[in-house]
């Protein structure tokens, strides 16, 4: 099965950026943004990807857990990236 | 007709869609033919958080546009003014203007003769030099901006000059303020006081600093 790619281009670690200049700020924001618009779609695809399967009776757990993985992923570097933020602003 | 035909198949699994099936029921991926009600209500948000953005830049355009286009439109006619004003102010106007600035200067050479009396008695005395002597008999050394200056040393005044002096010296002694001071910017260069330099009062004795 192929991997699917939701935003087209992976994110760069919250390790990598350091957030001590105004130009870091900004580029921490910028992939805060990327990343909760990214959350936002995974999450609204995770549900109805499940509503789908539940109404064709048809649920395949390890599929859905999966994506609930590579949400979670995502959700964890959001967090990351809006904790930095917090610490600099 | 084939199965295939009757049934879209997923891009990423190849299992077998119903036409409004929105997801992959076997991957869980989603369908791209834009039946997804998720997917239109995301695009018109984002669609609607843009707009509002680009609406103020778009009105600014116009306006500084049409500031622009009035601006060149009445570049001309402002010039075709200036040069009607331009030409109808120097028919005759320019000449009264100079005469009436010649006027003003003779006025105020001839206002500052009458209070300081500088120019009148300095050109006295210029003619005075050129001669060698002036009204106070001494020689003239220099011409400055303040007066004439004379030698000093082999000068002998006249008995006139002395008594001139020399009132000059007492009255100036009674004088105070003003007076006083406007009797010091008048004093000749040089003052003959009178009398025999032995019967003078003592100097005042001040500190030394």
């Amino acid at each position: 099965m192929r991997r699917r790619v939701f935003a087209g281009r992976r994110e760069p670690t919250v390790s990598e950026t350091a957030g001590e200049s105004p130009g870091d700020r900004a580029d921490l924001r910028a992939q805060r943004d990327r990343l909760l618009e990214k959350f936002t779609i995974m999450q609204t695809d995770l549900g109805g990807a499940f509503y789908e399967m539940a109404i064709r009776d048809h649920v395949r757990m390890d599929v859905l857990t999966g994506k609930a993985a590579e949400l979670q992923r995502v959700d964890a570097e959001l967090l990351a990236v809006e904790r930095m933020l917090e610490m600099f602003e | 007709m084939t199965e295939e035909t009757r049934y879209q198949l997923c891009e990423e699994c190849g299992a077998p869609l119903d036409p409004k099936q929105r997801y992959c029921v076997h991957c869980a991926a989603r369908r791209g033919n834009g039946a997804n009600p998720a997917s239109q209500y995301f695009a018109a948000m984002s669609k609607r958080a843009r707009r509002p953005a680009a609406q103020p830049k778009s009105k600014a355009g116009s306006g500084s546009r049409a500031a622009a286009v009035a601006f060149f439109a009445l570049l001309p006619v402002a010039v075709a003014i200036g040069v009607v004003v331009g030409r109808s102010g120097s028919d005759g106007t320019d000449d009264a203007l100079l005469q009436a600035l010649r006027r003003q200067d003779a006025a105020v050479a001839a206002t500052g003769a009458a209070t300081t009396g500088l120019p009148a008695a300095s050109t006295a005395k210029s003619k005075a030099a050129k001669a060698g002597k002036d009204k106070v008999g001494g020689k003239v050394i220099a011409e400055t901006k303040n007066g004439t200056v004379h030698q000093i040393t082999g000068f002998e005044p006249s008995k006139q000059k002395v008594e001139e002096d020399t009132k000059i010296v007492e009255s100036n002694v009674k004088q105070s303020g003003a007076s006083y001071i406007e009797a010091q910017q008048n004093l000749p260069d040089v003052i003959v006081v009178g009398g025999d330099p032995d019967e003078a009062p003592a100097l005042p004795a001040g500190s030394q600093p």
